[in-house]
């Protein structure tokens, strides 16, 4: 095959795959709707598979045109409506259809594929429906009903001239003619071989492409038929034939088509196939044309006018195109050759996209035939194109790679340009603007070209109608699938990689969550289980959920299984949580299907689903409640190519730390080693916070030689890790111990990092204070600690391919090219693992699970607060709710009234309190402070929020807002109007109760606390978040409550069951039973009439419309002391 | 065939130019920890990342045969990959260039360009010092000097055999 056939192939297998792409949906909204179905759709449907066959006849791929033929006959019963679109039609062109993407997928083998089968159940479908005898609706038409032709009685020639002689009475003008060309046919023509293969049954033209002539033709009484022409032979030899056959017809009637269709008949020549099909229109009958055209009569079949056109025609008003012809997409050409060239650049050779067509009227034949018969008529025509599509091009996936490798090395060579700029901007001033001009146009490049391999994500949804169709099928259940956000872009190496797991997991949901009909009756659910798959943005990643309605995951079932499969001991299934329990389902070899079905079941699946979504970058969630149903969601990058990563250092190199799956950096300064690393057996562990987290040292796992301390160049001759502690110690007893320097923050926060460095560099000025940080990394689930020696950056990198010379190093996944232009390695945590030989024992994983709870409990509600500095250098934070405002103040405004101070602010007085001296702190604080500098500098006043109150407390600075996540500390700091303390970045932070110290300042409250003393009475306070249940527990308190506090809704009701108590106090956000639920079961316990506030930190109208639904006396906000205690009062006064 | 000269040590090596994308001096460049000792690292030549094979070590030289390296300044002779070489010269780029990706060879002194007779071109004798036979493509004797040509495709650690 010549190149260019090679070329214009792969352009029909291109062009055919888009087809296939449509039909499979259309079949299934077929399949929905039945007889209903969108006639558009149907006409769709039929234009798609006819189109193919087309192109396939043209390379004379005979197997190909053979099924989408019978698929075409069948689509075109049920367009005209001879043939309901029952169940039976629908499953025949479905496997029609999988048999045809077979083919076509594998074009060059597509003629040793076997599509009988295929093609005997559609038959068997068409037969059966003529063999009904179904009454076809358009007897009352001039045009004969098909089986009637079908079965014309075979006669000889003689007889067939006679009939035309017969003829000549009704049609005078036309039959003398006619029997001249008979004569001449009968000389000249020679006798037409007979072919090999049987001419297919039915009729592979659809009438209602040529409504004009079809009406014309109904107005005089022709008919059409398909003539099944055998063209074998050379080239010249198929075109002499076709003309010749045209001349015989032009007496009697006319050519209207081909199939497949041809511009002119020049292009015969290069025709491939041995028989062309034509349509002709004429007024004779079939077998006066069967002698006509010298051929045998089973080559001559009746194409019948469908119903509604010759309706059309009897009512000559009411004719319009649009209602003959929905799809007013097909050219409406009046003689063949205009039909042809145009079939040509459009069709058959699958130049150029659907879209295109030329607009019926605006070019004439002649315009046509002027084109010439290849590719350049096509571009010449493309401007008449259907406005309302955008244009689109073919490019390669290779051009577009290349493009963005470039872009991305243009945005390298930018970052160098900036850097290099600073030093040129103080000789040349502008050019700070050129290099700024350069940079936008670089990021906005790069984001286009980025775009340009973005594909939305229905490229693989849309394949999952037809398989949970066919699941449902098999397993005998009704399943709806709903379909949201198919236009969401993902970028083409992520979508290539998601249609596996997403394939799994609809497997799953169809066979193990979805319940049989008539269970779902049962369980008082809609007879279909309804699933959803959805794809949206969050966070700048790709969430895609995917919930079902259906039986949902029994936690406890999965344990049991994982269990009994060893995958966890007895004492984590006792402790284990039910979102961890969830999470087991995607643990190798674990399936929960009761029996292997051949859907799923097997153990294969879930972990697949994992790892692959892992691989890509993502994670994956899952949430389930039995009875109600399941929710897995995705979380998925937009793009491979460009990810965020932490740059950091081990030994003299930098590497790259993709920061999906960093979960926290954790500093610790030298000092510290030995309290925080510990060596369980061999390894050296991080103790952080409750749990033993497992370290890698980055440097010791890839061999690079360590320095230390980082950067001056010298080896580290301390070597492991573990014999570094005793150095560590020797160190902590010759210097002062420093407080822990225990940095904790999420990845994201890259200010954090930044800021820190700054630090570090001078930290490391003082040998005593070298840091090493870890890196906390997630894998699949398991946490370990990555050892690096510094933290530089945080970049997005362009990902580039690790060499092939390295396919066989498991530590690292890929390359990047940093600022500076050198090339850095980026980590592959999960191959790091391996390399260390790392695994996970039980012991750790329990350590770990518990760990996660109370990380959990903490990072439930994080809180804005202000940091703020004290005249004494001590760091308070108080917060944000709590403050009204925060003014700035000059000392001069600072008045001493009476021995008090006073500050006069906005004409009014305020009640100056420094909070360090009412506390009695001023000690703690290092007195570092320029004591000169306190003179004139500016104060800072933050008024609480409480009403009625002219105080202020008073800072020397504001040092951040921030919000953050308070792991109170109520025991190491005590002092009276001090909650506690908590560690933040590095510092340690007091938490003062605003109104504690305004009382100890001898500011009075508003409201008279003696008025409420409930000395005697018992609270309970739930709370998931330590320092808030400190808080509301210090609140009840003062006013006499004995409080008991319980972290959730559980260990509630086992202490409401246990105690009596007067008054509940609960958070309706909690992990485990939340608030509502807590409501909802307290009427079954003893304290069924228990007064019950709720406290939120984000209160709305509709959290409180639930509230008061649920049984509580009321909602207030989680810290406001008043509102707390009027409440408290008012239930006084109610009593 | 034009071949690229340049001198390893006491060898003078030749290496098919249409094979040669560019010569550099040699640059700083990005170790890969854990790789084989003969690969030096990694280096970014306008956006691409070429992989930077050390040829001595390459080669099996002792670190008496390497010698004290420190004060010569190396050269890297970067290699066109296969899909680059195959616009020029599909036969060669099947039979001789089948690494995909970009890499460069770290060699001592340049040398001219020479043109060399086919027939000239001789088997390797058996007695050479400092490569092996397996390294070598064929020698050519030029002005009483032995020039050895490279078969590259087995120094970047190809089998020949299968790459045809």
């Amino acid at each position: 095959m010549s190149e260019e056939d090679d070329e214009l192939l792969g352009m029909f297998v291109q062009e055919a795959s888009e087809h296939l792409e449509t039909i499979e949906p259309d079949l299934l909204t077929l399949e929905e709707n039945g007889d209903g179905t969108d006639p558009e759709i149907i006409n769709r449907l039929f234009r798609g598979v006819h189109s193919i066959k087309g192109s396939a006849g043209f390379f004379g791929l005979t197997n190909i045109t053979k099924l989408s033929h019978t698929m075409e006959n069948l689509l075109g019963k049920v367009r005209e409506r001879t043939m309901s679109a029952s169940p039976g039609v629908t499953d025949g062109l479905l496997s029609g259809l999988d048999k045809l993407k077979a083919m076509i997928e594998d074009v060059s083998a597509s003629s040793s594929v076997d599509a009988s089968a295929e093609i005997r159940v559609m038959q068997a479908v068409l037969d059966g429906e003529s063999s009904k005898g179904a009454a076809p609706p358009v007897a009352a038409a001039p045009v004969e009903p098909p089986q009637a032709s079908v079965s014309a009685p075979e006669e000889s020639a003689a007889e067939v001239q006679n009939v035309v002689e017969a003829s000549e009475a009704e049609e005078a003008e036309v039959a003398p003619e006619a029997e001249e060309v008979v004569a001449d046919v009968a000389d000249s023509t020679p006798a037409t071989p007979v072919m090999g293969d049987e001419a297919p049954a039915g009729q592979g033209f659809d009438l209602a492409k040529y409504p004009e002539i079809v009406s014309e033709s109904v107005i005089h009484g022709r008919r059409f038929y398909r003539f099944h022409m055998d063209i074998s032979g050379t080239g010249s030899a198929k075109r002499t034939r076709f003309s010749q056959t045209k001349a015989l017809l032009s007496s009697v009637g006319k050519v209207v088509d081909t199939d497949p269709p041809f511009a002119g008949e020049g292009d015969l020549e290069g025709y491939r196939g041995d028989v062309l099909d034509l349509l002709i229109t004429t007024v004779l009958e079939a077998d006066l044309l069967v002698s006509l055209l010298q051929t045998e009569e089973k080559r001559i079949q009746p194409v019948e006018i469908p119903e509604n056109m010759t309706r059309d025609v009897a009512q000559p008003k009411a004719q319009s195109k649009s209602e003959v012809r929905p799809a007013a997409s097909e050219p409406e050409l009046s003689d063949i050759e205009a039909s042809v060239a145009a079939e040509l650049s459009v069709e058959a050779m699958g130049f150029r996209p659907r879209l295109r067509r030329p607009e019926p009227g605006v070019i004439t034949s002649d315009q046509m035939r002027g084109r010439g018969d290849s590719g350049g008529g096509a571009a010449a025509k493309g401007g008449g194109g259907a406005p309302t599509m955008e244009e689109t091009l073919r490019v390669s996936v290779s051009l577009l790679d290349e493009l963005i490798n470039m872009a991305g090395e243009l945005v390298l060579a930018r970052n160098q340009m900036t850097r290099a700029a600073v030093e040129v901007q103080t000789q040349f001033p502008h050019f700070g603007p050129l290099i700024q001009n350069l940079d936008s146009i670089t990021s906005r490049i790069q984001e286009k070209v980025m775009q340009a391999r973005m594909q939305p994500v229905s490229v693989v949804f849309n394949k999952f109608p037809r398989i949970v169709r066919d699941l449902a099928r098999k397993l005998e259940k009704k399943i709806d699938l709903e379909i949201r956000g198919g236009e969401v872009d993902l970028d083409k190496s992520v979508i290539e990689h998601l249609s596996d797991p997403l394939t799994h997991m609809i497997r799953n949901v169809a066979d193990h969550a979805i319940e049989l009909p008539q269970e779902r009756i049962k369980a008082g659910k809609p007879e279909s289980g309804r699933v959803e798959l959805a794809a949206y943005h969050e966070n700048g990643m790709v969430n895609i959920s995917l919930a079902d309605d259906g039986a949902g995951i029994d936690a406890e079932r999965v344990k049991a299984k994982a269990l009994e499969k060893g995958q966890i001991t007895e004492r984590q299934a006792d402790t284990m949580s039910e979102e961890d329990a969830l999470n087991l389902i995607f643990a190798p070899g674990l399936s929960m299907a009761k029996k292997v079905s051949d859907v799923s079941g097997r153990g294969v699946g879930m972990d697949v689903v994992r790892t692959n979504i892992e691989k890509l970058g993502g994670t994956v969630m899952v949430q389930s409640k039995v009875g109600k149903g399941t929710n897995i969601i995705l979380k998925l990058p937009l793009t491979l190519a460009i990810i965020p990563a932490m740059i950091v250092s081990s030994g003299n190199q930098r590497f790259a730390i993709p920061e999906i799956g960093l979960v926290e950096i954790v500093r610790i300064a030298e000092a510290d080693r030995a309290n925080q690393i510990e060596t369980v057996g061999n390894a050296p562990v991080l103790r952080l916070r409750n749990m033993l987290l497992p370290l890698v040292d980055l440097a010791e796992v890839l061999g690079v030689t360590r320095v230390w301390p980082a950067g001056s160049g010298q080896d580290d001759r301390r070597g492991r890790l573990s014999d570094r502690r005793a150095q560590a110690r020797k160190a902590r007893e010759a210097t002062r111990i420093s407080t822990s320097s225990n940095l904790a923050f999420s990845a994201n926060s890259r200010e954090l990092v930044g800021e820190d460095r700054r630090d570090d560099l001078s930290d490391r000025r003082d040998p005593n204070n070298l840091v090493a940080y870890v890196m906390v990394l997630n894998v699949g689930g398991n946490e370990f600690g990555m050892v690096v020696d510094e933290v530089l950056d945080s970049e997005e990198i362009v990902v580039k391919p690790l060499p092939s010379y390295f396919k066989d190093n498991l530590c690292f996944s890929a390359t990047t090219i940093l600022g500076d232009g050198s090339v850095s390695l980026i980590i592959d945590y999960a191959g790091l693992m391996e390399q260390a030989k790392i695994n996970f024992s039980n012991v750790e994983r329990a350590t770990r699970m518990d760990l996660d709870e109370e990380r959990r409990a903490a990072l439930r509600e994080r809180q804005n607060i202000i940091l703020l500095e004290t005249g004494s250098g001590l760091i308070m934070g108080i917060v944000h709710s709590m403050v009204r405002r925060v003014e700035k103040i000059s000392p001069k405004l600072l008045d001493t009234i009476g021995g008090l101070p006073y500050v006069r602010y906005d004409g009014r007085t305020f009640r100056a309190v420094y909070p360090d001296q009412v506390m009695g702190l001023e000690g703690m604080g290092y007195s570092g402070g320029d004591p000169e500098e306190e003179g004139d500098a500016d104060l800072c006043m933050v008024v609480p929020n409480i009403p009625n109150i002219q105080a202020g407390l008073i800072f020397s600075r504001i040092i951040d807002t921030r919000e953050t996540h308070i792991d109170l500390d109520c025991r190491a700091i005590r002092g009276e109007g001090l909650f506690g303390s908590a560690q933040i970045d590095d510092r340690v932070v007091l938490f003062p109760d605003v109104n504690t110290v305004l009382v100890l300042a001898g500011i009075e409250m508003p409201h008279v606390q003696s008025q409420i003393d409930r000395t005697g009475l018992r609270a309970l306070v739930v709370d998931d978040t330590p320092f808030l249940r400190a808080l509301t527990t210090n609140y009840l308190q003062s006013v006499g409550f004995e409080v008991e506090q319980a972290e959730d809704g559980n260990a509630a009701l086992a202490k409401l069951k246990k105690g009596e108590f007067d008054l509940l106090v609960t958070d309706l956000n909690m992990p485990g039973m939340d608030g509502f639920e807590l409501a909802h079961e307290i009427p079954s316990t003893i304290h069924a009439d228990i007064p019950m506030i709720a406290t939120t930190s984000s209160i709305s109208s509709e959290v409180e419309q639930r509230c008061f639904k649920a049984g509580f006396v009321s909602c207030v906000p989680a810290i406001d002391k008043n509102r707390l205690l009027k409440i408290v009062s008012l239930m006084r006064s109610m009593d | 065939m034009l071949v690229s000269t340049f001198t390893l040590g006491d060898l003078y090596l030749g290496i098919d130019i249409v094979l040669v994308r560019e010569i550099n001096r040699s640059m700083e460049c990005t170790p890969v920890p854990g790789s084989h000792d003969y690969i030096r690292g990694m280096l970014n030549i306008r956006g691409r990342v070429i992989t930077l094979f050390d040829l001595k070590k390459r080669l099996g030289w002792s670190d008496n045969e390497l010698g004290d390296g420190a004060g010569i300044k190396q050269y890297n002779v970067i290699m066109k990959t296969h899909s680059e070489v195959l616009k020029i010269n599909p036969r060669l780029a099947e039979t001789k260039c089948p690494w995909e990706d970009p890499v460069g060879l770290a060699v001592d002194q340049l040398g001219d360009v020479r043109e060399i007779v086919d027939d000239n071109i001789l088997p390797p004798p058996a007695n050479m010092g400092g490569i092996s036979a397996d390294f070598v493509h064929g020698v050519v004797e030029f002005e009483r000097n032995l020039l050895i040509i490279l078969d590259v495709a087995t120094v970047l650690g190809f089998d020949e055999r299968s790459s045809g």
